[in-house]
């Protein structure tokens, strides 16, 4: 799972997200605060299932005619996670705080958005030196396919992004997901629409 | 029957011995200098190498040390040597890097290691050179040693190691935890008296 996604799940609150949702690109905008604390703005665009289970005993991943069944399974638990766990509002231990979430249609596809605040920015990965006058994101552990944009330094090599503190916000967009096969995943819109009518 | 159980118990003993030396060192410092062509040398200075006591139970945490007996520290100056200077223990040890040259010196009265590596480009030692910016910064994990930076802030939860380009250098010193240190033995007069050894 990216490194992203199980970061937002892990906040609010601990749950153990295993479904093969995956999104094809990702947006995120941090704003420094004055009280040290950064709100983080993520947008995952055209969230997809994989449609992949596994047994657990054996790690045999289901036959593709399963699939759907899958794709549903997947739908059920993501949306158990939004409307549980992801309310506006809610508070880790560290005073993290989820400032708000919602699914939303953009060009025929399901998208995501989440705003939180992060009371210290290292944990989102972010090295704030107000010394050097830089911040520097450490996306190591993100399952970035391509970078499309930043305002920040990036030279494609190392998966590090500096910003001059003088930006007012420091934002990248990358590609998360590249389909290896046309049916590979399959989006979740259809379902989000036939949920939201219930 | 009782001489061969002897015997069985002297070798044992013996391979025990063999196996719980230990060559170490009190720190170990770690520089990233960027060259003037762009490159990065990396340089790494063990500080006063040492044989440590051999511990008796095999429980590290609850073994006491024991005397150490000459042929341990023989035995543990000899791996320094044979294996690390002229063999290519360092060399297994750092896969990832090409070593340039090595050498063992004397510094405030301790023995220490110098292992040099070919330069490298930035990215293959994950390091960011940002001109723009005037900052190098490198991707740093923690491990289990108490850890000082030299040149450069570490941020440990960003894993992150981060400094001035002006510096031109990203460095920290490293240590490494043990359960204790009492019967460590210094290397340097095994290393003095030894004429192969080039001083």
């Amino acid at each position: 799972m990216n490194r992203l996604f199980r970061f937002v799940c892990m906040l609010f609150p601990l749950l153990l997200f295993n479904s093969c949702i995956v999104w094809e690109t990702q947006e995120v905008i941090f704003t420094l605060k004055d009280n040290g604390s950064v709100d983080v703005h993520v947008k995952m665009y055209n969230l997809m299932s994989e449609g992949i289970t596994a047994d657990p005993a054996t790690g045999k991943e289901s036959a593709p005619e399963h699939q759907a069944e899958a794709v549903q399974a997947d739908f059920e638990e993501f949306m158990e996670w939004i409307e549980k766990e992801m309310q506006a509002g809610i508070k880790n231990d560290r005073g993290d705080r989820l400032v708000s979430s919602r699914l939303f249609e953009e060009n025929n596809q399901l998208c995501a958005e989440f705003v939180l605040n992060m009371v210290n920015p290292e944990d989102v990965g972010i090295a704030v030196d107000r010394q050097l006058g830089v911040a520097v994101l450490n996306m190591e552990d993100d399952n970035i396919t391509e970078m499309l944009h930043t305002n920040g330094t990036f030279n494609g090599k190392v998966p590090l992004i500096v910003w001059a503190l003088s930006e007012s916000s420091f934002s990248y967009k990358a590609l998360s997901y590249r389909k290896k096969e046309p049916d590979a995943a399959v989006s979740l819109l259809s379902l989000w629409k036939e949920y939201a009518k219930r | 029957m009782l001489r061969i159980k002897k015997y069985i118990t002297v070798v044992l003993v013996l391979c025990c011995t063999l196996l719980c030396s230990c060559l170490n060192y009190d720190k170990k410092e770690l520089r990233y200098i960027l060259n003037t062509d762009g490159t990065i040398s990396l340089v790494i200075t063990y500080y006063d190498l040492v044989s440590d006591p051999v511990l008796v139970s095999g429980d590290e945490d609850n073994s006491d040390p024991v005397a150490e007996d000459d042929s341990t520290l023989y035995n543990d100056y000899s791996i320094l040597v044979d294996d690390y200077l002229n063999g290519s223990e360092a060399e297994d040890e750092y896969r990832k890097y090409k070593v340039e040259s090595k050498r063992l010196f004397e510094q405030n009265g301790v023995l220490c290691g110098e292992v040099r590596f070919v330069p490298l480009a930035p990215e293959d030692m994950q390091i960011l050179v940002d001109e723009k910016n005037a900052v190098m910064t490198m991707i740093f994990s923690k491990t289990e040693a108490t850890i000082t930076p030299l040149k450069g802030r570490i941020y440990e939860k960003a894993k992150l190691l981060l400094g001035a380009l002006a510096d031109r250098e990203l460095s920290y010193m490293q240590e490494p935890i043990v359960p204790g240190k009492e019967g460590r033995q210094s290397l340097l007069p095994l290393w003095k008296a030894d004429p192969s050894a080039p001083k």
